[in-house]
């Protein structure tokens, strides 16, 4: 349960939707405070606003009354001035008689408060005369918290409003604590829903990891579905796809090499085997062990062989070998090589024909080390595979596109049509080879293909009449 | 016992004719397919060993050429490849058995020998008539539990009889199954191998356990 939780805390699915919700939490927060400034800040606005307004209209009233107000006598309706100004101003300013303060001073004698004030005398700091003033006092006797007023000095009147600013700081922490529990309920609502669409989202990913699991090499030819969406996960799935294909491709390429390399090492090895357990068997004579170990030097000869050939054959086709092409003379070239097989073609009574039709000066760019090899190998194969008292033929000419060909011609048992193009397959060379008694020609045939292929050059063999056999080189 | 060898392999051809040799079997030896068929249907052999991949004729359509013509002679194939399709194709060819390169000669020895008793209801190594045994694997022959020095052709010449136990076998067919393919096979010298035979078997017992059938040939009776 525990370590379920823990590879739940390390998918992509649960950091996104965290990534996501976090990010969510920050705007909340940057926009509550954004929020809470500009409320604070115009509610204060508003409020300076009517204080100063409610104290200019106070006085404009009051002065309304001067003279009800510069000679007062107690009558029977107003005991006192307060009372007077009371009615002066209840009667034109609309206030919350709860809430407000007022006090009106005249002659530097305090003529009106309003009853919320009780004894107590607001002391306003300035003393500009015709200009109505904002300050910010505190007393815990009216408000416990700071309060607002407007202060006007016109003409011997000293008007005071003032306003607790409870109200401004009621609303802004009513906003505060919404914001402490809707915030919270949004970022749980963001988790929930970035969880579902992260899972929607990575979904596919799951299957394709689930379809990937499942692939091991027996199971090459199966692909992962999907590979037809164009987005992104469409690419990844093609992605895959190729390089399933590409392992399958090097997987049976293996598999076909280790098939081929234990088939060609099988015949020396029956040999080895056979030979010496009947040497072991029954005592032999010294002629007889002679002949068995001599037998056996060339079959260990033949197995270490067919190995340097394998591995250079898996070395051509890795391209570890550098390639180093240069300008050569074809015939200087070629001539030393065809001279070399001479004696071997002299043995079997054949004619080595070198046949060169005036390119004398014909330059080709090739790697003579590895181009050597091929053209040995061919030569070769023309003279252990053709008739005896036949000729070999080496013969070059100019193709189109400043190509050029080497053909080596001999005269023998025509290679079967179906096997033509099969000949340079390092693997399907066991079986032809013994078939028609060639053995080591296959594994030749593919080196030379590899060397020929990595010159950009081509390779081909044919069938022609009165028996011959061409191998055709082109680069 | 005569056996063919048809082997591309001059080399591994020539350990299995000189191993086979050694145990008294006669051996003829085919380098291709063309002279195997040829030799395998012409020639009388108690047994072919046949590679599968051969020049000219592979050693499937051999193995199927011998079978068309109904001969029965047991096929133990050769294959260089280890994987089960061959062997079945083998198989349902007509091979009775099958060997994979590279094998152990004690191994193709003893399936050589398993093959050759394939029709006997003898089963063991051992073959016998009356008192008399021969163990084909020691290639020792015992008459009432004395041992018997045998030569090589008089052991050849009685394991044949005995394969063939109450049998008449003419000169012709046996000199056939005891020699390879380039003796010169005169009759009279299976006689003087018989009476040579004969001396060493049945001299000093009542019951002559090899009898001669005046005009056709030999017969070991299991009495």
């Amino acid at each position: 349960m525990i370590s379920k939780i823990k590879k739940y805390l390390k998918t992509t699915r649960f950091k996104t939707t965290l990534w996501y919700s976090l990010v969510f939490l920050l705007l909340e927060v940057v926009m509550g405070i954004l929020i809470y400034t500009y409320l604070n800040q115009s509610m204060n606005k508003e409020l300076d606003q009517s204080l100063i307004k409610q104290a200019e209209m106070i006085f404009h009233f009051v002065k309304e009354g001067e003279f009800k107000l510069s000679d007062f006598e107690p009558d029977s309706i107003y005991s006192s001035p307060a009372e007077l100004v009371y009615d002066l101003i209840y009667e034109a300013v609309a206030f919350n008689p709860a809430n407000t303060f007022v006090q009106v001073g005249y002659k530097n004698k305090t003529i009106f408060r309003t009853a919320n004030l009780s004894d107590y005398e607001i002391k306003a700091k300035t003393t500009k005369e015709n200009k109505t003033v904002l300050f910010t006092f505190a007393d815990s006797l009216l408000s416990n918290d700071y309060i607002k007023a407007a202060y006007l000095k016109k003409d011997g009147y000293e008007i005071i409003v003032a306003f607790p600013s409870s109200l401004i700081n009621q609303t802004l922490n009513s906003l505060i604590n919404l914001y402490t529990i809707i915030a919270p309920i949004f970022f749980l609502l963001s988790l929930a829903g970035g969880s579902i669409i992260s899972f929607r989202a990575l979904f596919r990913i799951d299957k394709i990891i689930n379809k990937t699991e499942k692939i091991t090499t027996e199971n090459l030819d199966e692909m992962i579905d999907g590979g037809n969406f164009e987005d992104e996960y469409g690419r990844l799935v093609k992605t895959m796809n190729t390089m399933i294909k590409r392992i399958k491709t090097s997987i049976e390429y293996m598999n076909q090499f280790s098939i081929s390399v234990s088939h060609e090492l099988k015949t020396p090895l029956t040999i080895l085997r056979g030979e010496i357990e009947l040497a072991l068997k029954s005592p032999k004579t010294p002629e007889e062990y002679h002949e068995i170990l001599e037998s056996n030097y060339e079959e260990t000869l033949r197995l270490i062989n067919i190995i340097e050939r394998l591995f250079y054959l898996s070395k051509l086709e890795n391209s570890q070998i550098n390639i180093e092409k240069l300008p050569t003379n074809i015939r200087t070239f070629l001539q030393p090589i065809v001279k070399s097989f001479l004696l071997l073609a002299e043995a079997k009574k054949m004619n080595l024909i070198f046949d060169f039709q005036n390119l004398d000066e014909t330059i080709i760019k090739i790697d003579p080390s590895l181009f050597r090899i091929a053209v040995s190998n061919l030569i070769d194969n023309a003279i252990k595979f053709g008739d005896e008292n036949s000729d070999v033929i080496i013969k070059c000419y100019r193709e189109p596109e400043n190509k050029f060909s080497i053909e080596f011609i001999n005269f023998g048992e025509a290679i079967p049509e179906e096997i033509l193009p099969k000949l340079f397959d390092r693997f399907y060379r066991a079986e032809y080879s013994r078939n028609r008694k060639m053995g080591g020609m296959g594994l030749g045939l593919s080196i030379v293909k590899s060397i020929i292929d990595i010159h950009e050059g081509k390779i081909n063999v044919e069938n022609a009449p009165n028996r011959a056999i061409i191998f055709r080189i082109t680069i | 016992m005569r056996i063919l060898v048809v082997e591309d392999e001059k080399k591994v051809a020539s350990f299995i004719k000189k191993g086979l040799e050694e145990d008294y079997y006669s051996v003829d030896v085919a380098l291709d397919g063309k002279d195997g068929s040829r030799l395998a249907l012409s020639e009388e052999y108690d047994l072919i060993i046949l590679d599968i991949m051969l020049p000219f004729i592979d050693g499937i359509s051999i193995l199927k050429n011998i079978r068309n013509e109904k001969n029965p002679t047991p096929v133990l194939m050769l294959t260089a490849k280890d994987n089960v399709e061959d062997k079945v194709l083998g198989l349902d060819a007509g091979a009775d058995d099958y060997l994979s390169k590279p094998f152990a000669f004690d191994e193709l020895l003893a399936r050589v020998r398993a093959l050759l008793r394939r029709n006997s209801t003898e089963k063991r190594a051992i073959l016998a008539a009356g008192d008399l045994e021969l163990d084909t694997q020691t290639h020792k022959a015992f008459r009432g539990g004395t041992e018997i020095q045998l030569t090589p052709r008089e052991y050849a010449i009685l394991e044949y009889l005995l394969r063939n136990k109450n049998r008449v076998i003419s000169r012709t067919l046996l000199s056939e199954h005891v020699y390879d393919y380039h003796f010169d096979s005169d009759t009279n010298v299976i006689d003087v191998y018989i009476n040579k035979l004969r001396n060493k078997i049945d001299k000093g017992f009542y019951n002559p356990i090899l009898q001669t059938v005046r005009g056709v040939g030999y017969i070991i009776k299991d009495n």
